[in-house]
């Protein structure tokens, strides 16, 4: 398969992830949406790396994998604490601050 | 040729139905199966395109020891954590709004995507050179020759950021009224 | 010329990254030995002399003033980096300094913990004005950023905090997906990651259009457009500098922003991605300024609560930074460089001051509305006093630091060439509006009367921050020179390969 359908599938996976940002209001559902999105980035320097046959982009999967291990601890930390305090996760629900 | 393209299809076909049910999904737990099953279709991408290393990763941690942390933490707070039914009605418009922007990202970026151009060399910076070790050096050591002899520079800060990540999540897990 | 060995002049490159993270590891260590507040305090504030001194040896021998680069480009240390180390420093000292009686009070974290946190972003930012590399800069972003989540949701008063952490956590890993996208893109275009050759790659591709690095482009602003919040991209700043410590909130506005734009400028023009002038680019980045601006100074008029004014200020704050950006890509020349980093020392500068008034304000009352300030310059009035001259500052009342490097921007903006005429007026528009809020703030310090008058006590340490605070503006507001002097050797220096 040429290189383009590989960038095509990265570019809907993304887009479907920035898209789930946007209208979900769970803050997991977000997360996950966000995981979506790096993942699509995934793919995206994979198929680089493949197509011009260099390990940069193999370099940059890894230590984004790495990244989101701890992104994904210190976020889930958060969202834990802030549902013990309340018991709703409503993004919009969060409104003691108005935005 | 064509056992590839078939694998590409149907990969492709269960990446993007899986990615749209994380996201439409109403009930989380349902969205993080979901999840669970794009990550895998993106390690049978990443095979397809000779990335053993990476691909085996990406079902060990990611897949597997991420996502686990992810699933506990939905189940643990699955019941107050749907989107109620009243939610998605108050949100109409926002819905029609961010699924067009989604929409118009997509098109966009696979227009970029057919009619960019690919760099026409790779640059043999000093890490760079080592894309040559694949060739000669099995694919696994390749990955290993490069990310401690290139790039272990960013791979000693990623331990400095897991530290960090260890440290928040005591500092934040903490009872806060423990000491009033 | 990458150099592969590691040896001791790479560690020397290194160290005061490497100062910073042993110091955050003493400082966190203390946590177990003492359970009084000020040993870790010290620990951490004198601990800050060792990265600032090994920081300055490289100043004075900076490789007889050539950039030199360790670990495969990875690592640049050139008079830019220096500039920003230093601030970084600066910052760093100053955010310590004021959280002294902060922490103990309102934080649910040790004050070993806290210091260490805020330490190890710190290592995040200077890296980020170090790097040579893209997978170096996502790296020492996530170093900056991670930090800064947690010390968003450290308050004690959990609702509002935990709240803005989860805002900042999303928005956070949001962008920095968007940023990495636009990495991905950029390496597929140019085959190569490293700054020096993506900017030799890129040479004549941006006018060629080729849309994948035109995309990769787009998609990199945006994901910095996040960290410094510029407009499409500024949604939750204000929530997140409401509900987060007031000390945190601080950190945010600064340190966050100045590592933005740091990593911004070496990303575009370090990269070379600035460098071929793309129609497509500055028009974006000038349309981003003339709504971030005119955004920030016109929602900060409505504000009632001084963290959500500050955040809105800050907001257009980073409009007139982004003037120089547009400057910068229009005419590839040092000078609306040079303007940037002279605005970003004053900015930092003044708002370390106004924080302080505000931690002040805090400790005394527990309030942070605007009306709160009424009558503070009676009750305290050498508080309020240099917290007014630092508001003016900001604000850029003629003879202050902030009018020269505002005027400068504008002057780089103006004097090559009258493509940004419009930005210029704008601007200046934008700087007479913002004056009513920083203004009525005084106003209601000075000469409202207080419900009831009472000296009000401001912790010892706050009043030092904020007596530094002053007198680095006046100094800086007296030999604006130097700093500017400084500002250039920097600014140039990113355009030496």
């Amino acid at each position: 398969m040429p290189l383009s359908a590989y960038l095509a599938v990265s570019a809907i996976l993304f887009a479907i992830g920035a898209t789930g940002v946007v209208i979900r209001r769970n803050p997991l559902v977000m997360f996950m949406s966000i995981e979506l999105m790096l993942n699509a980035v995934n793919l995206s320097f994979i198929a680089f790396a493949h197509f011009l046959n260099s390990v940069e982009g193999w370099m940059f999967v890894f230590l984004v994998l790495t990244v989101a291990a701890a992104e994904v601890v210190v976020g889930l930390a958060i969202i834990v604490s802030i549902f013990r305090t309340r018991h709703n996760v409503d993004v919009d629900e969060l409104n003691s601050l108005k935005g | 040729m064509l056992f590839q393209q078939i694998a590409f299809y149907v990969l492709a076909a269960v990446a993007i139905g899986s990615a749209l049910g994380v996201i439409f999904f109403r009930n989380a737990v349902y969205c993080m199966l979901s999840l669970i099953l794009n990550l895998l279709s993106l390690a049978f991408f990443f095979l397809t395109l000779e990335a053993l290393f990476v691909a085996t990763i990406q079902v060990l941690i990611y897949a597997g020891a991420v996502m686990v942390l992810f699933l506990f933490v939905v189940t643990m707070l699955a019941p107050s954590s749907n989107d109620d039914v009243t939610g998605r009605d108050r949100l109409r418009w926002q819905w029609g709004a961010g699924i067009g922007m989604g929409v118009i990202l997509a098109v966009a970026l696979c227009y970029a995507a057919f009619t960019g151009r690919l760099a026409a060399d790779v640059k043999a910076s000093g890490a760079a050179s080592l894309a040559k070790q694949v060739a000669s050096a099995g694919n696994t050591q390749a990955f290993g020759l490069a990310l401690f002899h290139g790039y272990s520079f960013p791979f000693e800060v990623t331990g400095v950021l897991l530290v960090i990540a260890v440290l928040g999540a005591v500092a934040l897990g903490r009872r806060s009224g423990a000491k009033e | 010329m990458p150099s592969s060995t590691i040896g001791p002049t790479q560690i020397w490159m290194l160290s005061p990254e490497l100062s910073m993270v042993l110091l955050s590891f003493v400082v966190l260590g203390l946590d177990l030995v003492t359970r009084h507040k000020a040993p870790v305090w010290l620990t951490a504030l004198i601990g800050l002399v060792v990265p600032t001194a090994l920081t300055f040896t490289l100043v004075f021998n900076a490789f007889g003033g050539h950039p030199r680069s360790a670990f495969y480009g990875m690592l640049v240390v050139d008079n830019f980096a220096i500039f920003f180390k230093l601030l970084f420093l600066a910052i760093g000292f100053g955010v310590i300094l004021v959280s002294y009686q902060y922490v103990e009070k309102y934080l649910r974290a040790t004050p070993g913990e806290y210091y260490s946190i805020i330490l190890m972003s710190l290592s995040g930012m200077m890296l980020m004005a170090s790097t040579g590399e893209l997978i170096s800069v996502y790296i020492s972003l996530e170093l900056t950023s991670i930090p800064l989540y947690i010390l968003a949701g450290l308050s004690r008063k959990d609702g509002r905090s935990a709240e803005s952490a989860v805002k900042y956590v999303l928005l956070g890993a949001m962008s920095s997906a968007i940023l990495l996208y636009g990495m991905a893109l950029v390496y597929g275009a140019t085959g190569t990651t490293d700054l020096i050759e993506i900017a030799q790659a890129t040479k004549g591709m941006l006018q060629s259009n080729n849309l994948l690095l035109l995309a990769g482009d787009v998609f990199i602003f945006a994901g910095f457009g996040f960290k410094i919040s510029a407009v499409p991209f500024h949604m939750w700043a204000p929530d997140i500098y409401e509900g987060s410590p007031t000390p945190s909130t601080l950190f945010f506005s600064v340190g966050s922003k100045a590592a933005g734009f740091a990593a911004l400028l070496r990303v575009f023009v370090f990269g070379g991605l600035a460098a071929e002038s793309s129609t497509y680019l500055w028009v974006m980045v000038a349309i981003v300024a003339a709504l971030t601006m005119t955004l920030g100074n016109v929602v900060a008029l409505l504000q009632s609560n001084i963290k959500r004014m500050m955040a809105y200020s800050s907001i257009g704050q980073a409009g007139y930074l982004l003037v120089g950006f547009a400057t910068l890509i229009i005419h590839n020349t040092a000078l609306g460089d040079e303007a940037m980093l002279a605005f970003l020392f004053v900015y930092v500068v003044t708002n370390i001051g106004v924080f302080a008034g505000i931690v002040a304000l805090g400790d005394a009352t527990g309030r942070e509305n605007i009306r709160d300030f009424d009558g503070f310059g009676r009750s305290n009035p050498l508080i309020a006093g240099g917290m007014a001259l630092c508001l003016l500052a900001l604000a850029g009342i003629p003879p202050m630091a902030g009018f020269w490097s505002k005027l400068f921007i504008f002057w780089a903006a103006w004097g090559q060439g009258s493509t940004l005429t419009f930005l210029v007026i704008l601007g200046l528009i934008n700087s007479v509006i913002s004056i009513a809020y920083y203004v009525n703030v005084v106003y209601r310090m000075f000469v409202i009367e207080p419900a009831k008058r009472e000296f009000m006590r401001a912790p010892r340490s706050v009043g030092l921050t904020l007596a530094m605070a002053v007198i680095a503006i006046l100094a800086i507001t007296v030999v604006f020179g130097p700093l500017l002097q400084q500002a250039g050797v920097g600014a140039s220096s990113l355009f030496v390969r």
